[in-house]
């Protein structure tokens, strides 16, 4: 199984100001660092039109990335397709393939934020038709510039996934046999569709602590800060902002943790191994916090260290 | 005036990203000012290649020419991306043939590239569209990170820019050898073609000419699209060496340029070997 880290933002967030053109800097320094470290990809996600100025261009974003690494992936978790005309976007791909020699990995996605969709022009219900006609311009011709990742783990995400032969991007939220039934669920609609499966990759929020209960505390109080806040801000609970429903908020938190890696590198090695066994291909482990975390290079060595020879004894 | 140089990966190029490095950084080095980013001639997305020199360059400032066709707020979100990337180095060319959309272009951009809550609405686009199934739509929108430069350069071209850019006072670019252009911007920029072995004494006397009739004062020149790497960096090196210190200052003393020519032919003779 391939490891790779996520999700660079570059946020600049209340409790963790920074200049964006000091961010964007740590980027491309974290992604020499994670290239070093021997990691197989590092991937950036999309959002619009927010105060903290989370990163609305992606693919730039990877320009830059991939012209200062040389054997590190970059890709998208996710990059907002149907936002966009798909014949800029197919060029815009092709172009980050073959400036970086096919290193681009193209992880594709619906978004839920209708207010990305109305500055665009768009209205929210017509995401997933305008995902398949871009699919379809992406594959059009000698196929598709760059390897291309479905994300998300609703039934028509994992169907459209199985009948493209797409790869699949499942998000960090599913617990082992939820992943299980995901998996299970592509496979089906690739065999149904007479086409071989792409391979599986998933999401996990990862918090390597030193093994400690009191460091798994802490943990889990930075998991959950950060996850009211994205939760509360962006996801539509009951329909409105997470904010107004406190409890349905608070549960996600608790359900982000749950489902989500946090404890010593055995214990995390351990947890992926299980995600290995499912025929999971490639780990994305989400170094999210936003600052609330210790520094990221830490973090990275901590994992390059001790988590993936343990995955490898492991698995 | 200050000089660039348009910037183009070998044709059929299988590391195109080489070859635009060795360009931007031999012309970051020679202490031209801008680089100028296409999508003809094998380029790609002009604001992908900007942000992929990014790393490999410290002053350069890229010049990423997209089209009045493509989403503004698209374009506005990935220049700022690029610019915060650069460190506030990038400037945006747009070009267009129809002033109508040229001009639509322009106004939504200049509208999104500030860093305050905007709304345009026109006949091409409405931004944001404020559909009634969307929820959480809001009148105005920002785009988010703001450009780092508080007023990113936005300069138009094509054959549209003469008759959009004035009402708006943005620079426009002059491209043809036309006679007696009236570029009305603060920035007065020119995109000229450049022969492969050209006559530095006549490339000077023509930019000499357009700095006094117009007050141009960048000019990028347009090397052939064919033209071999090694070619390109010694292009960039006479421009830096034989051409930008004659128009950057005019007149000079009477027997400055004469004492340069040996030595300095002499550093571009031994690039050839």
């Amino acid at each position: 199984m391939d490891v790779g880290l996520g999700l660079w933002t570059m946020r600049s967030t209340a409790a963790a100001p920074a200049a964006h053109a000091t961010l964007y800097a740590d980027l491309l320094d974290d992604a020499r660092a994670a290239e070093a470290l021997g990691f197989h990809s590092l991937w950036l996600a999309e959002h619009h039109f927010w105060y903290d100025g989370w990163c609305p261009a992606p693919l730039v974003a990877a320009a830059a990335v991939l012209a200062a690494t040389r054997r590190l992936h970059v890709g998208t978790g996710i990059h907002l397709l149907p936002l966009y005309d798909p014949v800029r976007a197919r060029a815009e791909v092709a172009w980050l393939a073959r400036l970086s020699g096919g290193r681009f990995e193209h992880g594709v996605g619906l978004g839920y934020r209708a207010a990305e969709y109305d500055g665009f022009g768009l209205s929210r219900t017509v995401r997933g038709r305008r995902m398949d006609a871009g699919l379809d311009v992406l594959a059009a011709g000698d196929g598709a510039p760059a390897p291309i990742w479905v994300g998300g783990m609703a039934a028509p995400a994992l169907q459209r996934a199985g009948r493209r032969g797409l790869n699949i991007m499942l998000p960090s939220t599913l617990r082992l046999e939820q992943a299980a039934e995901a998996i299970a669920t592509v496979r089906e609609h690739a065999e149904r569709a007479g086409r071989t499966p792409g391979r599986i990759g998933i999401m996990k929020y990862t918090w390597v602590t030193d093994g400690t209960a009191a460091d798994r505390d802490r943990a889990v109080a930075a998991n959950r800060a950060f996850t009211r806040e994205y939760t509360g801000s962006w996801f539509p609970l009951r329909g409105r902002p997470g904010f107004s429903a406190p409890d349905l908020l608070e549960a996600q938190a608790r359900r982000t943790v749950d489902t989500g890696l946090f404890g010593g590198a055995e214990e995390v090695a351990e947890q992926l191994a299980g995600f290995a066994a499912l025929g999971v291909d490639l780990a994305v482990l989400h170094l999210a916090g936003d600052g609330r975390r210790p520094r990221r290079a830490e973090t990275m060595a901590r994992i390059a260290e001790h988590v993936v020879p343990a995955l490898a004894v492991a698995a | 005036m200050r000089l660039g140089v348009v910037l183009d990966p070998a044709p059929g190029a299988d590391a195109p990203l080489h070859d635009l490095v060795a360009q931007a950084q031999a012309a970051e080095r020679a202490g031209l000012d801008f680089a100028w980013l296409r999508e003809a001639e094998g380029g790609g997305p002009p604001l992908l290649t900007a942000a992929a020199l990014g790393p490999a360059t410290t002053t350069l400032r890229p010049v990423a020419c997209v089209a009045a066709s493509e989403h503004p707020l698209a374009v506005a979100e990935a220049a700022a991306v690029a610019d915060t990337i650069t460190n506030g180095r990038l400037v945006l060319a747009v070009r267009g043939d129809d002033a109508a959309v040229l001009g639509e272009s322009a106004d939504a951009l200049v509208a999104a590239l500030a860093a305050r809550p905007f709304r345009h609405e026109g006949e091409r686009w409405t931004i944001p569209a404020l559909r009634p199934e969307n929820d959480g739509a809001t009148e105005r929108i920002v785009v988010t990170p703001p450009p780092v430069q508080a007023e990113l350069p936005l300069w138009l071209a094509g054959s549209a820019a003469p008759a959009v850019a004035p009402a708006r006072g943005l620079p426009h670019v002059v491209e043809t050898a036309a006679t007696s252009p009236t570029p009305t911007g603060r920035v007065r920029p020119a995109l000229r073609a450049l022969e492969p072995d050209f006559d530095a004494d006549a490339l000077v006397a023509a930019l000499r000419a357009d700095q006094a009739a117009w007050g141009c004062d960048v000019t990028v020149l347009v090397p052939p699209p064919a033209l071999p790497l090694a070619a390109r960096l010694r292009a960039i090196e006479r421009l830096a060496t034989r051409v930008k210190p004659r128009v950057v200052q005019v007149p000079l003393p009477d027997g400055l340029e004469a004492d340069w020519a040996a030595e300095l032919d002499a550093r571009i003779a031994a690039l050839s070997d």
